[in-house]
């Protein structure tokens, strides 16, 4: 019968299309390691994107010239063998290696690395992270095949630490210049363990051991594993279920609640990690009413439960933040700690003193006819809903009106920004050395999205900068952390933590000093366990 | 011929309705998060706790009010403005017909999801973005449904004896074909209401089309899933929610639709 | 005649949605005005003082080509990007279609026998027909992964992971088909021949699978074809549910990052597939059916 015959022939298209594609993945295979990533970012480069999500994966293709030990956090030799500093702080030498290839056969050399360098502060590349990590550089001197110095127009602490940044990992001109600048996120290639091998965005990414790498920084050790493939988890609920499932051997970025879970089982390992940087926060539009007044912006803080948060939403998995940085991160300053603790009967008092009454009995307060009214940017990620919507119920108690508004990418935040009429915007970002400050609060800065203007704070920010006496540094963020908590500029939430989980097949696995990337090379894949 | 009696379906019907009784019967408010998260069924809190401790009853409730009126006023306008687009093609003739019908073939095959997402990232999130966003997919099978009504030939002697006698297109409109429209139209809107019903919780499940945490069935679900590990009870109420008021709808859809031959 | 009659329709149609989306985003508010349509790159200039006819002209003769241009986001070409992530959409389509088929034909009948089973299986269907796929995705997934533990949660490249995002795709399918089988059986019972079959003593049961069916399914066919452009729809959202790669994907990250190329590619391709579908049903059902064929 026709239909019966019809049905057969589909089956057999459905059939041979299953065959096709039966590609395996490799879970559970003796020396692939499957790890899983979180994020979609909208770029792959290092030198253009910011995302932390891509350094999960390029920081085992790229090397750096130098590095953080994890351990100590001191700057250990990578591609460069040795380094000096100028006097006058001005002038950086660093001594390359001579024994190193990209995975394409072109030798590394000081050529090399001005390649790379021009391409970071090219303007047409727009770089979100890269270029600003350079801070006051001005420009590089080729001394010769394998020295080379980076000028700086005025002096810049963090350069060492932005150099051992993933960011600034060292890719090869050959093929830089044979992919256009779109392309070559697909196509990259550095000098590191892993060789990336395949890519297609939101699917995975593949990577393949390079087998001569022998120039890694001291405290990486000899990988066992000959593939290492990327998978794509952007469904929180996935994650948990299926690193159980076998599906992926190591992830991040597990809820909170299915921490829990996994935290109880004993075949796998729950690995928290703590994320030096920004903690998640909002910041306060200082240009915007009603976050234009002080005693707003601090009733605002002391009127949101974050203990309360933190247990609900991050099932204590996060210590609550009480500063601009978070407690991992480099001149962290105790301070600011139980600054503007839980205290709704503060608050309430706070908004009552500067005029905010509740005249018409709808439960909000207002002023002058105008209620009390704050909106909120949220982006999608990180959680930051939840605790939105926390926050919206909590300060309904204040009786102030909050509105949200979601915004499902980095551009769209960027966008809302640009348009200017809100009043907190949720936000982080991560670093080791708090010079990531500087983009944030000070005058005009890239992202100062509080329209904050202080002269002090600029010149105590841009002083720590330049200096690099560890306690002439320490004092000024300490000020910078302190002045910032006394003017109520941020409503910071939690201390970022990372919750990674591995199957017990994985030994070994531990992260770098910036918390989110890692250390693939010293993993060991025993899957008799 | 249905398991249950026409009655058995009235009273399920009402019962459906209770969502509207909301300011009177909600025993919290559906935004007051606590600490009690995932808190079982019990005395004060009759369905429970979700993630964020609020009192799933009560949002069932006002969730079921919203999500219900989104879908209400989307099918009010999906069905009027399919409508008028449906009619226009008959009343101006073959040839504009043709190409109303090659336009309206063509917008139909771009697929409804995308285009109410489109709507909602361009103009934004509110609660009529989401009722237009969700309505527009459906103006132009309503059309398609008005168009062929219309276009049978009964009509057009009506039409063309009008218009012997000097009526205008509206009169025509408003006088013959409308009233014979509305027996096809109800059993129709019917599926449509369905329809807007599942588009706009699978856009609000989304995150879209209201602020995050808003009471509405579509959220909840959104919510109980990302919990369905520690606490699975959570999906039931908006799921059942949801497919009680589909189930109604399609048996009014055939009730109402034209009788249909008896097997034996 | 009627073949070339069809083809020609499609071109049409799909020059209309081409036409349509141009001028949609001529109109729409937003950062799409000020460039080339389906590129990133260009002289930005340039395109602006362009007239829009001559816009039109180079998008058209762009798309004549093939080239739909890059993706605002990675700059992939958007060509590349969807055929990269077709094959495991084309896998989960299919086999829910199938299956959805397959039980809703079933379900059709036993529904349109009537009885004790029929009225239950009524009941059933009305059911099905009522649960967004997203709530049986979560409810099936927690049934076969967290307390069975039979399939794996998601991601893409192995058969076991295909298993239970087609069920639940197939579930939301399977009571439409079932209704239009049931509805196009009824039809049939109108039918005279019906008559002497029933002349010559046969049981209903047989009346109904032998004789009714096959055309019954002919009917349906159109229906069964066009359940398959709306199961292309239904990936998106499974895909998400169960995290796997795909043209749903795809389309919803670009919706969501605006990346107006990619959804305009889409959306073009989309309705190039649903009115090839068209004709394929349509044609099928002229060759299947000797009726229409005088």
């Amino acid at each position: 019968m026709k239909l019966v015959s019809r049905i057969q022939q589909i089956s057999l298209i459905v059939l041979v299309i299953f065959v096709f594609n039966l590609g395996t993945t490799g879970a559970q295979d003796a020396s692939t390691l499957v790890y899983g990533l979180t994020l979609d970012p909208s770029g792959f480069d290092p030198h253009i994107n910011q995302s932390a999500e891509i350094g999960i994966v390029l920081r085992q293709v790229y090397d750096t010239l130098i590095y953080r030990n994890p351990e100590t956090g001191e700057f250990v030799p990578g591609l460069a063998t040795r380094w000096e500093v100028s006097e006058d702080a001005l002038t950086y030498t660093f001594y390359l290696r001579t024994d190193v290839l990209f995975h394409d056969g072109t030798p590394f050399n000081s050529m090399a690395v001005a390649v790379n360098l021009d391409r970071i502060v090219n303007p047409e590349i727009a770089s979100q992270k890269a270029r600003y990590l350079l801070g006051n550089y001005s420009g590089y001197e080729i001394v010769d095949d394998y020295t080379i110095r980076l000028i700086l127009a005025k002096p810049y602490a963090p350069l060492l630490d932005s150099l051992s940044q993933v960011y600034l990992g060292m890719a090869s001109p050959t093929a830089l210049t044979q992919h256009s600048t779109e392309r070559y996120q697909f196509n990259q290639v550095g000098t590191g363990p892993f060789i990336f091998s395949d890519f297609i965005p939101g699917d995975h990414v593949t990577l393949q051991r390079n087998p001569a790498y022998v120039w890694g920084p001291v405290f990486y050790q000899n990988s066992s594993i000959d593939v290492i493939e990327y998978r794509f988890f952007t469904d929180p609920v996935a994650r948990s279920l299926s690193l159980e499932g076998g599906l992926v051997d190591a992830i991040g970025e597990i809820p909170a609640t299915d921490a829990r879970i996994l935290a109880g089982n004993p075949n796998f390992q729950l690995i928290p990690t703590a994320i030096p940087g920004q903690p998640l926060q909002y910041m306060m539009n200082v240009a915007q009413s009603p976050t234009d007044e002080l005693a707003v912006r601090q009733a605002l803080i002391y009127g949101a439960n974050r203990t309360l948060i933190a247990e609900t939403v991050f099932q204590g998995f996060s210590e609550v933040a009480w500063g601009p940085l978070s407690r991992s991160t480099l001149y962290y300053s105790n301070e600011v700690v139980g600054r503007y603790d839980y205290d709704l009967e503060q608050a309430i008092d706070l908004l009552v003193q500067a005029g905010y009454e509740d005249t018409d009995g709808n439960g909000i307060r207002e002023r002058d006819g105008q209620p009390l009214t704050v909106k909120v940017i949220v982006p999608s990620w990180g959680n930051v809903p939840e605790v939105s919507q926390l926050l919206k119920d909590q300060w309904n108690l204040l009786g102030v009106e909050t509105v949200l508004e979601v915004a499902p990418t980095f551009f769209s935040v960027l966008d809302a920004v640009e348009v200017g009429e809100y009043n907190l915007v949720a936000f982080y970002s991560f670093g080791v050395d708090p010079s990531l400050l500087n983009n944030y609060y000070v005058t005009d800065a890239q992202n100062n999205w509080m329209n904050y203007s202080n002269a002090e704070l600029d010149q105590v920010l841009e002083d720590a900068v330049r200096v690099s006496d560890p306690i002439v540094r320490a004092g000024g963020y300490q000020w910078a952390q302190t002045t910032i908590m006394d003017e109520a500029l941020i409503l910071p939430i939690r201390d970022y933590t990372n919750l990674n989980a591995a199957n017990q097949a994985v030994v070994g696995l531990q992260f770098d000093a910036y918390g989110w990337f890692p250390i693939l090379p010293n993993v060991q894949l025993d899957r008799s366990k | 011929m249905k398991p249950f009696n026409r009655l058995g379906w009235v009273v399920l019907g009402s019962l459906l309705l209770i969502p509207f009784l909301a300011p009177w019967i909600a025993t919290h408010d559906p935004y007051l998060t606590s600490e009690q998260q995932f808190i079982l069924p019990n005395v004060s809190h009759w369905f429970g706790t979700d993630y964020l401790g609020r009192d799933l009853y009560s949002r069932f409730l006002w969730g079921g009010q919203r999500t219900i009126l989104v879908g209400l006023s989307s099918t009010l306008i999906a069905i009027g403005m399919g409508c008028l687009v449906g009619s226009l093609g008959t009343l101006t003739g073959p040839t504009v017909d043709l190409v109303f019908l090659a336009v309206f073939d063509t917008l139909a095959s771009i697929p409804g999801i995308l285009v109410s997402l489109l709507i909602l990232t361009l103009f934004g999130n509110g609660i009529s973005e989401l009722v237009w966003a969700t309505a527009l997919p459906q103006i132009i099978p309503v059309a398609y449904v008005v168009r062929g009504a219309m276009s049978s030939s009964k009509r057009h002697e009506y039409v063309d004896a009008s218009r012997a006698l000097g009526a205008s297109n509206l009169h025509i409109m408003w006088q013959h074909l409308l009233p014979s429209l509305l027996n096809i139209l109800l059993a129709y809107s019917m599926s449509t209401m369905r329809y807007c019903l599942m588009m706009s919780t699978t856009v609000t499940f989304l995150g879209f089309g209201g602020e995050p945490g808003v009471a509405d069935w579509g959220v909840m679900l959104a919510e109980a899933r990302m919990a369905f590990r520690v606490a699975p009870w959570t999906s039931i109420p908006p799921g059942l929610g949801m497919l009680l008021w589909v189930m109604c709808l399609n048996y009014l859809a055939e009730y109402l639709g034209k009788p249909i031959a008896k097997l034996k | 005649m009627f073949l070339v009659r069809a083809i020609l329709g499609v071109f049409f149609r799909v020059w209309l949605v081409v036409t349509l989306m141009f001028w949609a985003f001529e109109i729409l508010p937003g950062n799409t005005s000020d460039e080339n349509l389906l590129s990133g790159g260009g002289d930005v200039s340039q395109e602006q003082e362009a007239h829009p006819m001559v816009r039109y002209w180079q998008y058209f003769s762009q798309i004549l080509q093939g080239d739909l241009g890059q993706s605002l986001s990675d700059g992939q070409w958007v060509t590349e990007k969807i055929a990269a992530q077709a094959i495991p959409t084309i896998q989960l389509a299919l086999l829910s279609w199938v299956l959805g088929i397959i039980l809703g034909v079933v379900m059709g009948g036993i529904t349109a026998n009537g009885g004790y089973l029929g009225q239950h299986f009524l009941m059933l269907e009305n059911i099905l027909l009522g649960i967004p796929v997203y709530w049986s995705a979560t409810i099936l997934l927690y049934i076969f992964v967290v307390l069975l533990g039979w399939f794996p949660a998601g991601g893409g490249g192995r058969m076991s992971q295909l298993i239970l995002p087609s069920l639940t795709l197939a579930l939301s399918l399977l009571p439409s088909v079932s209704l239009g089988v049931r509805h196009a059986l009824y039809d049939q019972l109108n039918q005279n021949y019906l008559m002497t079959a029933k002349g010559k003593g046969l049981h209903n049961f047989r009346i109904l699978w032998k004789h009714l069916m096959p055309n019954a399914m002919i009917t349906v066919i159109p229906l069964i074809f066009l359940e398959l452009g709306f199961l292309l729809r239904g990936t998106v959202l499974t895909e998400r549910l169960f995290s796997r790669p795909g043209l749903g994907q795809v389309l919803l990250r670009a919706v969501l990052q605006q990346d107006y190329p990619v959804v305009i590619g889409g959306v073009i391709l989309g309705a190039l597939l649903m009115n090839v579908l068209q004709v394929i049903a349509d044609l099928l059902v002229w060759l299947l059916d000797p009726r229409v064929r005088e």
